[in-house]
Order: structure tokens, then C-alpha cells, then sequence
């Protein structure tokens, strides 16, 4: 999604010069643009990133919109406190931004993939939390983001397409419905849904109505979701994202008090490295049931098929 | 903002002083020792030096109570209302500075080592705006410059040219469990501040002459060098406070009446008041 992503804010910073641009030294073959193009308005903080977030509350102090970038987990997890006090707590207009959320950095190891960032994000006040899920979303996303007055969060990850199932021109939302049916409602929090629909194909027609999530914390779910939810009594949800914190405990509550006691509820998420081994992001992904085979018979079990 | 005279700093300073040691007597509260170390550089800065477009960061923000004040002396606190409400439940005027509420406090702190990255990002922000009279003050302890991240902020002041930013270490030679030299010895520290591109010089914290002096000096160092500048202030721990001066303990203990109407003979005139 760098690619939208850079395009998206050299257009958004053209519009508005109070953008500003902090990376923690990341971006090469990616924002030459951005930074060529921003000038001044382009920092590279250098490898530091708690000072970059705490230097970005000082700059949105003075009525910048500081939008600071890095991969996933050096965005959320090293500089964590100084996202608390510093930018949330004084709820301050600063943009998170994390390249390859979940285990988007594949070989690249467990030190650079993100698989607790949307949980510890939206612990924090006033934070929003954007997961964008296709390609064409991405600008959608960081238009929302940087028109909201607060602290937000942007999970970047493999650009998918939305295959003519979302409309491009269509609002951004928080959920949105990608094909209906109504035996199984399944939740797919980010770029994670294209496993989904490419499954689609091999479970009976009219079975599946999945939904992609892109923003927490969810302060209520979609009438329409609920409904569905309701009807159906089994919900299964997909996440590239340890179960704490993730969506599947955010969607927890409201399900309860709208289906107790008619529900399944079936959670697929991140558990980490169960083998030990590690590989590419298509690879944890089939490791974890997130996609291929696994999921395949999670949705078939979900389905008594 | 009208500036103090010079002369009549001390006596500022006094009134401060007397104010947060009543505060911290009544509320039975700890931190005293912290809030008297930094007494007059707090005063020195926010009466003696600033004007209305500068910013001060208290990194150290457990001596609240010593910003408090000197914003009440200043005028910009409401001194009956700090009186009454300091410490107690249900008050602005916590222990450490609470977030967007009080005029002259624009962050909460009290986590170590936040105050220097927010001070640059303020002072950057200042040159982007091209407002190069925005002054950014930053007040850091030396048991605080043990946080990696406030040597992050120093190399970013130097590379962004922050010459609009001065930092003032409370050098007292005490942190949380033990002196300096023993808990982690950070010499030779104008070393290693030098190092880092800074402007350094050291002026004796409680004395405004020599606050001054250092304050003339660094700032055109600072110009001359386009980087930050920084005072090592040489600083007395818990500073009158008769027996606990310069301990550990005056860091955590709450005043007893003996020691509080000891640390008041340092209060001159405005001691005599109370
Ligand atoms: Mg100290």
C-alpha cells in the first residue's frame, strides 16, 4: 500500500500546509517523492523514534499535522509512552503510520512484524485505528485520518484488490459489507479479506456474508452486520493480529447483547510462530489459518459442510 | 508578559520559594527536595527571561509544585486557588502537571526524558513557522539524563539547528536511590554534552547573577554555533531544608514543622510573612 500511501499524501500535503512528514529514516524506493516534493516539510528524525513522536507533539503544538512513519512495530511499540503522554493524552493531531502490519515483513523475522499494534493502539485516548483493507482504500483512509481533529493510527499492508466487491467510490466506512449471504457471517479485519474471497468460489453460493473491518475500536457494529449476525447465529472472524486486543474481542461485547445465547462465535487470529520457523507473510498466513487450507476448513466447519 | 528586573529577582525567587514549601508542608507531600532545587531556574526563566510567544517545558514535571508557584508569582495561577486545591482530590494541581488546563503548562509530564523531544519538535516547529522569536526553554534533571531519548533530542536539536532552544539541567548530584557518581555515572558530562554538538556552559542554579551570565553567554554560543544551548546548573537538592539538604531522603519524605520552618529562613522577607 506505499505506493497509494505516498501518492495520497503528496496530494493531501499540496492541499494542506500544515503537513508534516517524519520518518524514522524508512522509505527508501517508496517516498524519494515525498521528501523530494515536501522540502523542508520532509523530517528524517533518524533512527530515534521515541524522539520523532514526542518532536511531533511539539510540532502539532504549533498547529502542524505531523504525520510520523516507520515499519509497523518501531511505529507503536518502541515510542509507545510517548504516544500516551505526549500526543494522546494532550490529544494532539499526530498520524501514526506502520508499514506491514500483522506479518507483512514475511522473511524479514519476528522483530519487524506488528501482530499486537491494533491492540496497543487503541488502548491509548482518543485514538482511531484505520486497517485498510484494498488498495483503492488507502486514500480513503489517510483522508479520514488527517481530516480527524485527533491522534490516529494507519496500519499499512499488502495492497490487495477489492474486486469490483467494493466500489471505489462508495464512503469510507468502518465495516462494510464485501459479498452477502446468510448462513455464515464472517468479519476480515484488513487485507486479510482477499483469502477470504478467493475462497468464496468453493463454499455454496449465497453461504457467505463477509464483511471488511477497517477501522477500531468499534464503538458499535453495523446495523446490518448485527442483523445478519442475529440470523445466521455463527460469526467467524479473521485477523492478522493477536487475539488480545484484537477485532474479535473488540466485536465480543456487542455480539453478546445482540445474539446471547444464539451465537457462534469463531475466532481465527495470529498465534505467533506455532512451529517456530518462519517464512514469508503467505506463509505464517497459511500457518495461522488465515488463509489457504486452514481457513478454507474453518469456514467448511463453520458451515457443517 | 512584563519581565522582572534583574534585582528584583531574588526576592520573586524568595516568594516562590515560600509558596511551595507551604504548599508541600500543608499537603503533607513529597518531591520537596526537587521542587527546591529547581526554584530559581524556574524563576529565572519564566519571570526573568521569557516573553509571551516562549514555551516552557518542565521535563522533570515532580517539581510541579515549583512551576505551579512560579506561575502563581507570575501571575498566570491563581494563588488563593492553588493554595486551596493543591495535592487535594478532585484539584488540576496534581503531583505531576496534568495535560491542557493550566495557562503556562502545555504538556504533562513527569515520565523522564519526554520534555527534550517535545522541546525540539516545538523549537522545529518554531523555525518551520519562521518565527524566530519563539524561544523554547526546557528544564531536564541529571538523573533524567539517563533516559536514552533525551540524548535522541540533543542529536536532533544540533542536526535541526535548534539555536532558538535552551536547555537547563538541574545538576544536584541525587537521583531516585543514590547520588549521580553511584546510581549511573554520566562524567564527564559538558563532555559528552560538548559531544553532542550542544552549546554547554554551567552558572550555580540558585544564584540569578550567574543564571544570567550563563544565559548571555550560551545564547550567543548557541547562535554563533546554530545548535541548542545548554546550562549545567550546579543545584542543591532539598536547599534549606535543615538536616535533609543534599540527601536522598528529601526527595520522598514530607516536611516535619522543624524542617519546614527551617527551609523558611532561606525565604527572607516573604518567609518572615508566613
Ligand atoms: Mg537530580
Amino acid at each position: 500500500m506505499r505506493v497509494e500511501f505516498a501518492q495520497t499524501i503528496l496530494e493531501v500535503a499540496t492541499q494542506d500546509a500544515s503537513v508534516l512528514f517524519l520518518t524514522g529514516d524508512l522509505g527508501f524506493m517508496a517516498l524519494e517523492e515525498v521528501r523530494d516534493r515536501l522540502g523542508e516539510r520532509f523530517i528524517n528524525a533518524g533512527v530515534a523514534e521515541q524522539n520523532m513522536v514526542s518532536a511531533a507533539a511539539g510540532l502539532a503544538a504549533r498547529d502542524f499535522k505531523p504525520i510520523v512513519y516507520s515499519i509497523a512495530p518501531f511505529a507503536t511499540l518502541r515510542p509507545y509512552e510517548q504516544l500516551r503522554n505526549d500526543v494522546c493524552l494532550h490529544n494532539l493531531p499526530v498520524k501514526v503510520v506502520g508499514n506491514g502490519g500483522g506479518y507483512g515483513y514475511g522473511i524479514m523475522g519476528s522483530t519487524h512484524h506488528a501482530l499486537e499494534d491494533v491492540g496497543v493502539m487503541r488502548t491509548l485516548p482518543n485514538m482511531r485505528v484505520f486497517v485498510p483493507a484494498f488498495g483503492s482504500d488507502v486514500a480513503k483512509c489517510v483522508r479520514a485520518m488527517m481530516a480527524y481533529s485527533g491522534p490516529a493510527y494507519l496500519r499499512l499492508g499488502k495492497s490487495v484488490p477489492n474486486f469490483g466487491l467494493v466500489t471505489d467510490a462508495s464512503p469510507w466506512a468502518p465495516m462494510r459489507r464485501v459479498s452477502q449471504g446468510s448462513s455464515l457471517v464472517v468479519a476480515a479485519m484488513g487485507p486479510v479479506v482477499e483469502h477470504v474471497i478467493s475462497l468464496l468460489p468453493e463454499l455454496p453460493p449465497g453461504s457467505v456474508d463477509l464483511w471488511s473491518v477497517g477501522e477500531l475500536s468499534l464503538s458499535s457494529l453495523d446495523g446490518e452486520f448485527l442483523r445478519s449476525a442475529q440470523e445466521a447465529g455463527r460469526v467467524i472472524t479473521v485477523e492478522e493480529h493477536y487475539l488480545a486486543g484484537g477485532m474479535a474481542e473488540n466485536m465480543a461485547p456487542h455480539l453478546i447483547n445482540a445474539c446471547s445465547g444464539r451465537l457462534r462465535f469463531k475466532n481465527l487470529f495470529a498465534r505467533g510462530y506455532p512451529s517456530g520457523l518462519y517464512g514469508s507473510q503467505r506463509w505464517h498466513q497459511d500457518e495461522n489459518a488465515l488463509a489457504g487450507p486452514g481457513l478454507l476448513a474453518a469456514l467448511r466447519e463453520m458451515l457443517g459442510l | 508578559m512584563q519581565k522582572t528586573a534583574p534585582s528584583d529577582l531574588p526576592a520573586a525567587g524568595a516568594r516562590v520559594r515560600k509558596l511551595l514549601l507551604d504548599l508541600h508542608y500543608g499537603a503533607r507531600s513529597g518531591h520537596v527536595g526537587s521542587a527546591l532545587s529547581c526554584v530559581e531556574i524556574l524563576t529565572f526563566l519564566r519571570l526573568g527571561c521569557m516573553s509571551a510567544s516562549d514555551t516552557l517545558v518542565l521535563s522533570k514535571g515532580h517539581a510541579a509544585s515549583a512551576l505551579y508557584s512560579t506561575l502563581a508569582v507570575a501571575g498566570e495561577v491563581q494563588e488563593d486557588e492553588l493554595r486551596a486545591r493543591y495535592y487535594k482530590d478532585g484539584t488540576l494541581f496534581s503531583a505531576h502537571p496534568p495535560p491542557n488546563k493550566i495557562s503556562g503548562i502545555r504538556f504533562a509530564t513527569g515520565s523522564l526524558g519526554h520534555g527534550p523531544g517535545i522541546a525540539v519538535g516545538l523549537a522545529l516547529g518554531s523555525k518551520l513557522r519562521k518565527q524566530p522569536d519563539e524561544r523554547v526553554y526546557c528544564v531536564v534533571s541529571d538523573g533524567e539524563l539517563n533516559e536514552g531519548s533525551v540524548w535522541e533530542a540533543f542529536a536532533f536539536s544540533r542536526h535541526f539547528k535548534l539555536d532558538n532552544l535552551l536547555f537547563i539541567v538541574d545538576r544536584n548530584n541525587l537521583q531516585g536511590f543514590g547520588r549521580t557518581s553511584e546510581v549511573m555515572d554520566m562524567s564527564p558530562l559538558n563532555e559528552k554534552l560538548r559531544a553532542f554538538g550542544l552549546a554547554v556552559t554551567e552558572a550555580d542554579g540558585h544564584d540569578f547573577g550567574s543564571l544570567a551570565e550563563a544565559y548571555e553567554s550560551v545564547s550567543q554560543a548557541a547562535r554563533n554555533g546554530s545548535t541548542a544551548g545548554i546550562i549545567v546548573a550546579a543545584t542543591v537538592k532539598g536547599r534549606g531544608m535543615p538536616g535533609l539538604a543534599d540527601t536522598v531522603a528529601c526527595h520522598y519524605v514530607p516536611m516535619t514543622e522543624e524542617v519546614y520552618g527551617g527551609a523558611l529562613k532561606l525565604c527572607g522577607d516573604a518567609g518572615d510573612q508566613g
